[in-house]
């Protein structure tokens, strides 16, 4: 009697958690973000492909064994058969999946070529994770010695509760890294403490920085907007209010914050160099 | 339910009987080689790769590791091939002894020989005059041991 | 003239003296395997309800964005020592308990091969323990470095993590005694008859864990090792102003760690395999092709390891090695999934809760699989590196693979130890309040890890607030629920009905056919020969 309440109240509680998780993944965001490189779309398309395959695998699978539940049970007095090998469906379920293995790996081999090719980049910048904020060097191409450091402007009342928290909260920062829309951008990134990771999700890009090596990634963002990421490398206390801010601008645009860049650099040139060699230690 | 049932060969003829009593071993000292040199291998492979990558602080644990495999072999090895041979000839009884390296050979006058049960200890010894008290049935479980010491002592007073 | 001696019921009384002590002393100087099986059970359990509580900490803090109840030292502190504490002295302890109390029972042998070195080997661990949970109170305290104590950030750490290294060293050194002593009990200890084909899968999985155990710990010693020389005596191996390489510090830790997830999992996939055909009143489905794949796992195990590493910037050849090394786990994995399914098919099912938690471990542990798949494509794992969608992967896998395996274990063999009957009804009650908090909690943060949000943060984006609230809602209720398992452990021990010599119909290993019901403190000390 007990064991029937229990189910009955466990299926009810399962119905109810899984409509409402249904009715929340239309509030709240519950997919990849939308693509704005080839590489993320890319990425989207091989996630949704093999969820699809993975999907209809385990649908297949537990099917099964929800109806081996349902039908082979002691108490309808179902009576249990004795087979316990065979050669041949032991090749057969290591051979399907081999053959699915095989059909997943070539788009997939696709996607990780294209994403390490960074040659021929329109841009260069290099990405420095200090503890905790983001240095850029614009090292290649137009804005060539643009370089300043990005840190997060959410004030500490919002983060404590004190204030009410803002749109963009802990996504915010001082300087954004502005790139041209539709231009290889090459990042090479590095650090000069700890490791950190430099990520935006909508580029599908994300490269480990570290400290004494330089590693780098491309994107091509393909829409003018404002991306946000953060760090993903666990880098010490801060390590969650270090985001990643870019603005991709249209190519005049981009021309003309360069200009305003290089009258700024100008201007304040000591004082960059000191707050980039300080850096490390705040 | 079913319990399980052991036999051994035991006691012949009324005349003399031979009795060899080894431990249960399920694998043999050079299986036992085997199986630890490749995990020995094992590990010192690993440790080296490492070691030319840079990070040759890895050796002396993989090195340590080694040194307690091959202490856990040789505990078990020492020991692997230890047997016990009781004999019954007319008028006397063999027992030989293998224990580790040391071999030892009793020949006892079987009718001055006193079979004793120590049920306290499990242990079956063995008194006679000449030798003073030999254990045997090293290699055998408690219940076996009682049986083995009443046989003894049924033949021996035949 | 034959002998004929049977193997329990007379000659045993004179043995039933605990070794000569009682209380206290009793289970410090015990070398009794079960002895020993209960002591890691207990500590496991222990060490599980820390390690949750501190999950607990991590929940809260993250049930809403901002910083509310820890700051931000103190919540990465958490989330490296729930790791550690979960890994090391929670599921490991588990299962090496589970192959105390039964390996020897069920390939017939009377204790370990070396049972002072396994008192020994068990002693060690509320030492490595207690040296976590003081780093805590040090200056600094604990490392909040993640339980993968990544270099260089191990480097800027206080003493605490001084002892955490110490405590993984200790840990390491119970891990190989263990691992020797199941090693040489497996292959030596056998009773006659008892041939390795025969063996009943649980030992054949710790077989082959006590293998990866034994390659993988040196090069953990190793790893935490260097990074104790690099903090204190100036050896620069993860330092590239030396000349070294704070990426190889990962190589060498995931070169232990990957196997370290078969440690993990592999002894799980062995209770289960005991279990499912129990309660299918069928032979397992294959047995023979399931060592084989526990072996294939086992070995590729080991080339697989730079998949936690995507993101470090390896050339494009290494990228697409490890991706395709680590998709082929996938087969053996699989073949074992299959193999369980067929297990129950067309068997005579029934589902008492030892039964439940193992449906529960193969529905869920697939899921678990599933994602593995999904982030074993380096492409896609770019994306999904270090956000919450490894969390949930890791978690059912683990949180929910290995610990529901364990609770399928105890309370399997629960009337078999204790002579007594767990309450059915309230064991179902745990299974289904588990089952459904669990996945409350991990379910959702694949959603918050697609859509972005990276792990190890105590404060997030405003957009991640709906998954991490309905996340922590879950964790606090799946927290509550394992109270109601040290009620049912303690109330079946207390006041349990008498279970029976062979409680479960289909359960054919020789703990049930040949014991009787509580094991006696002594067993096959006349090891059974088999036909």
């Amino acid at each position: 009697m007990a064991s029937n309440w229990v189910r009955i109240l466990a299926v009810s509680a399962a119905g109810v958690a899984g409509l409402t998780a249904a009715g929340l993944a239309l509030a709240a965001p519950w997919n990849l973000q939308a693509p704005v490189t080839k590489i993320a779309s890319d990425i989207h398309s091989l996630h949704e492909y093999v969820m699809i395959l993975v999907t209809l695998i385990f649908a297949g699978v537990f099917g099964a064994m929800f109806y081996s539940v349902y039908a082979h049970r002691k108490d309808k007095g179902y009576k249990a058969a004795q087979f316990h090998e065979s050669t041949t469906v032991e090749i057969i379920w290591t051979v399907i999946p081999l053959l699915i293995l095989i059909i997943i790996a070539w788009p997939a081999t696709k996607v990780v070529i294209a994403q390490k090719d960074t040659s021929q980049a329109d841009l260069t910048i290099k990405a420095t994770g200090y503890q905790w904020k983001w240095g850029y060097d614009y090292v290649k191409g137009e804005g060539e010695g643009i370089r300043f450091v990005s840190t997060l402007t959410t004030p500490r009342d919002q983060i404590e509760g004190r204030a009410p928290k803002g749109e963009n909260y802990l996504l915010e920062v001082d300087n954004e890294m502005v790139v041209p829309v539709n231009k290889k951008v090459r990042i090479l990134t590095t650090a000069a403490d700890v490791i950190h990771s430099w990520w935006i999700p909508a580029f599908g890009a994300k490269q480990d920085a570290i400290p004494g090596f330089i590693r780098d990634i491309h994107f091509k963002a393909e829409k003018p907007g404002i991306y946000r990421g953060q760090c993903t490398e666990l880098c010490g206390k801060d390590h969650g209010f270090m985001p990643i801010v870019v603005r991709v601008v249209s190519a005049d645009e981009y021309t003309k914050w360069v200009g305003m860049q290089k009258t700024k650099v100008a201007a304040d040139a000591p004082k960059n160099i000191v707050a980039a060699a300080e850096t490390p230690r705040q | 339910m079913h319990s399980p049932q052991r036999e051994w060969a035991f006691l012949g003829s009324s005349h003399g009987f031979s009795l060899l009593l080894k431990r249960n071993c399920s694998i043999s000292p050079q299986g036992m080689i085997l199986v630890f040199a490749l995990l020995a291998l094992a590990t010192l492979g690993i440790a080296t790769g490492f070691a030319l990558a840079g990070a040759w602080l890895v050796l002396p644990f993989a090195g340590l590791e080694v040194a307690a495999l091959v202490l856990a072999f040789l505990l078990t090895a020492r020991h692997a091939a230890d047997y016990e041979r009781v004999e019954l000839m007319p008028g006397r009884l063999c027992v030989e002894v293998a224990e580790g390296r040391a071999l030892r050979r009793h020949e006892l006058n079987s009718g001055a020989l006193r079979v004793r049960h120590a049920p306290e200890r499990a242990r079956v010894l063995l008194t006679c005059a000449k030798s003073g008290e030999i254990e045997i049935g090293r290699h055998l479980d408690v219940e076996a041991r009682v049986v083995l010491a009443d046989k003894l002592k049924k033949t021996l007073s035949l | 003239m034959s002998a004929v001696v049977d193997s329990h019921g007379h000659g045993h009384e004179h043995h039933d003296h605990h070794g000569g002590y009682s209380g206290i002393m009793r289970w410090i100087t015990t070398t009794n395997h079960k002895d020993i099986g209960t002591l890691y059970l207990w500590f496991s359990f222990i060490m599980f309800m820390t390690g949750g509580a501190m999950a607990m900490v991590i929940r809260l803090e993250l049930f809403s964005p901002g910083l509310q109840w820890v700051d931000p030292d103190f919540f990465n502190q958490m989330t490296t020592m729930h790791g550690l504490i979960m890994v090391f002295g929670a599921i490991m302890p588990a299962f090496v308990g589970f192959a105390n109390w039964l390996i020897p029972m069920q390939i017939g042998a009377p204790d370990m091969a070396f049972a002072r070195m396994n008192n020994w080997s068990f002693w060690i661990l509320p030492f490595a323990a207690s040296l976590l949970v003081i780093s805590f109170f040090m200056p600094g305290g604990a490392p909040g470095v993640g339980w993968t104590l990544y270099a260089p950030l191990t480097v800027q750490m206080g003493i605490g993590m001084d002892l955490t290294i110490f405590a993984v060293h200790l840990l390491g050194m119970s891990s190989i005694m263990g691992s020797i002593n199941i090693i040489t009990t497996i292959l030596n200890l056998r009773a006659p008859g008892m041939t390795l084909m025969r063996m009943p899968l649980f030992c054949w999985t710790w077989l082959i864990t006590a293998y990866l155990l034994v390659a993988a710990m040196p090069v953990l010693a190793g790893a935490v090792t260097m990074t104790l020389t690099d903090r204190h005596f100036g050896t620069t191996f993860f330092n590239a102003a030396g000349g070294g390489d704070p990426v190889l510090y990962q190589h060498i830790f995931w070169f232990f760690g990957h196997p370290e997830v078969y440690i993990i999992a592999l002894p799980a996939f062995g209770v289960i395999s005991q279990v499912i055909p129990a309660f299918s009143r069928k032979p397992l489905f294959g047995y023979a092709s399931m060592v084989y794949a526990t072996s294939a796992i086992a070995i590729l195990s080991f080339i697989v390891w730079a998949h936690h590493m995507y993101t470090v910037g390896m050339p494009v050849t290494g990228q697409l090695f490890f991706m395709y090394a680590t998709t082929l786990i996938a087969v053996p994995t699989g073949v074992k999934v299959f193999n369980w399914v067929a297990t129950m098919w067309k068997g005579a099912l029934s589902f008492e809760t030892p039964m439940l938690f193992a449906i529960g471990f193969l529905f869920l542990f697939t899921l678990g699989g599933f994602t593995g798949l999904v982030l074993s494509l380096a492409a896609v794992d770019i994306q999904l590196h270090d956000t919450y969608y490894v969390v949930a992967h890791f978690h059912y896998v683990m949180a929910i693979g290995a610990v529901f395996a364990g609770f399928a274990g105890v309370y399997f063999w629960l009337p078999k130890w204790t002579g007594r009957m767990y309450d059915e009804a309230l064991g179902k009650w745990h299974f289904w309040l588990s089952t459904i908090f669990i996945n409350i909690t991990f379910f959702v943060q694949h959603f918050s890890g697609l859509a972005g949000m990276p792990r190890r943060i105590p404060d997030y984006p405003l957009m991640f607030e709906t998954w991490n609230k309905i996340s922590s809602i879950g964790a606090f209720g799946f927290g509550l629920s394992q109270l109601l398992f040290l009620y049912i452990v303690l109330k079946a021990i207390r006041s349990g009905e008498k279970a029976k010599d062979k409680q479960w119909e289909g359960a054919d290993s020789l703990e049930w056919t040949h014991l009787p019901t509580p094991v006696p403190y002594h067993s096959f000390e006349t090891q059974p020969v088999l036909k």
